[in-house]
């Protein structure tokens, strides 16, 4: 662990950092063109996190059934099998 | 197992092309494409947890007169919960940057301000599909480290002990 004090003035470099950063992007007209694209932002974000839902749930739903098939005792022989599937 | 390494394999991009050739453009072949992408983390991590069940356990479990369907149940599912979380851990977040691709069949997400902002040489408007695309991979993973933190029974997950 890094001494008390040192600890501080790492952590107020690190703020002072963060503070410049921000006041770089926004003077380089970086967060007013980023904030333009809010409402696409927005709308393909929920589009996004649909996608991701349905796709990522029917994945769940599809693949602990087959593990659980697979770990059988009886689907032990022809698991691992290239062909004679 | 294997079919399902030949479903990993491929790139997605491939995949997405195949099945956009069989199921036209649109949400409906991306989402067939993501899910095959998807099946082989979560099939070979429940595979496996359940593979680590220790055999001592087991016979015990027969030794109380259990069927093997109370011992999947009671014994098996219970014990291999942790490594199946971590199989969805590892593929919902997978998944949510692979979403991105959907846009080139034409299924929208936030890939439509990645590949635009990189056709129109705009790096703000690519940034703007790829910070919050970080953002949601982010929060997935930590939604679901909560979920298995939760969901996975106290005397079995190492979280916990």
């Amino acid at each position: 662990m890094l001494h008390p004090a040192v600890r501080r003035i790492v952590i107020v470099m690190a703020f002072i950092l963060v503070f410049l950063a921000g006041a770089w992007l926004s003077a380089s007209g970086f967060i007013n063109e980023f904030l333009s694209y809010r409402e696409d932002i927005s709308y393909l974000a929920v589009q996004h996190m649909y996608l991701t839902a349905v796709s990522g749930g029917l994945a769940i739903l599809f693949a602990i059934p087959l593990g659980v098939l697979l770990s059988r005792p009886q689907m032990e022989k022809r698991r691992n099998l290239p062909c004679r599937c | 197992m294997q079919v399902l390494n030949i479903g990993t394999t491929i790139p997605t991009l491939a995949v997405l092309a195949l099945s956009m050739s069989l199921l036209g453009i649109g949400t409906t072949p991306a989402l067939f494409a993501l899910f095959v992408a998807t099946l082989l983390p979560i099939t070979r991590n429940t595979y496996a947890g359940l593979k680590g069940i220790s055999p001592a356990l087991m016979e015990a479990a027969a030794g109380l007169g259990m069927s093997p369907t109370q011992r999947l149940l009671r014994i098996e599912l219970p014990g291999a919960m942790y490594v199946i979380f971590a199989g969805i851990r590892t593929a919902l977040t997978i998944n949510v940057g692979t979403v991105t691709l959907a846009f080139l069949i034409a299924a929208g997400g936030l890939g439509e301000l990645i590949f635009t902002g990189i056709a129109l040489y705009k790096p703000v408007m690519m940034l703007a599909g790829a910070i919050p695309t970080a953002i949601l991979a982010i929060l997935v993973d930590a939604l679901i480290a909560i979920m298995a933190f939760w969901m996975v029974p106290r005397g079995v997950n190492p979280a916990r002990r």
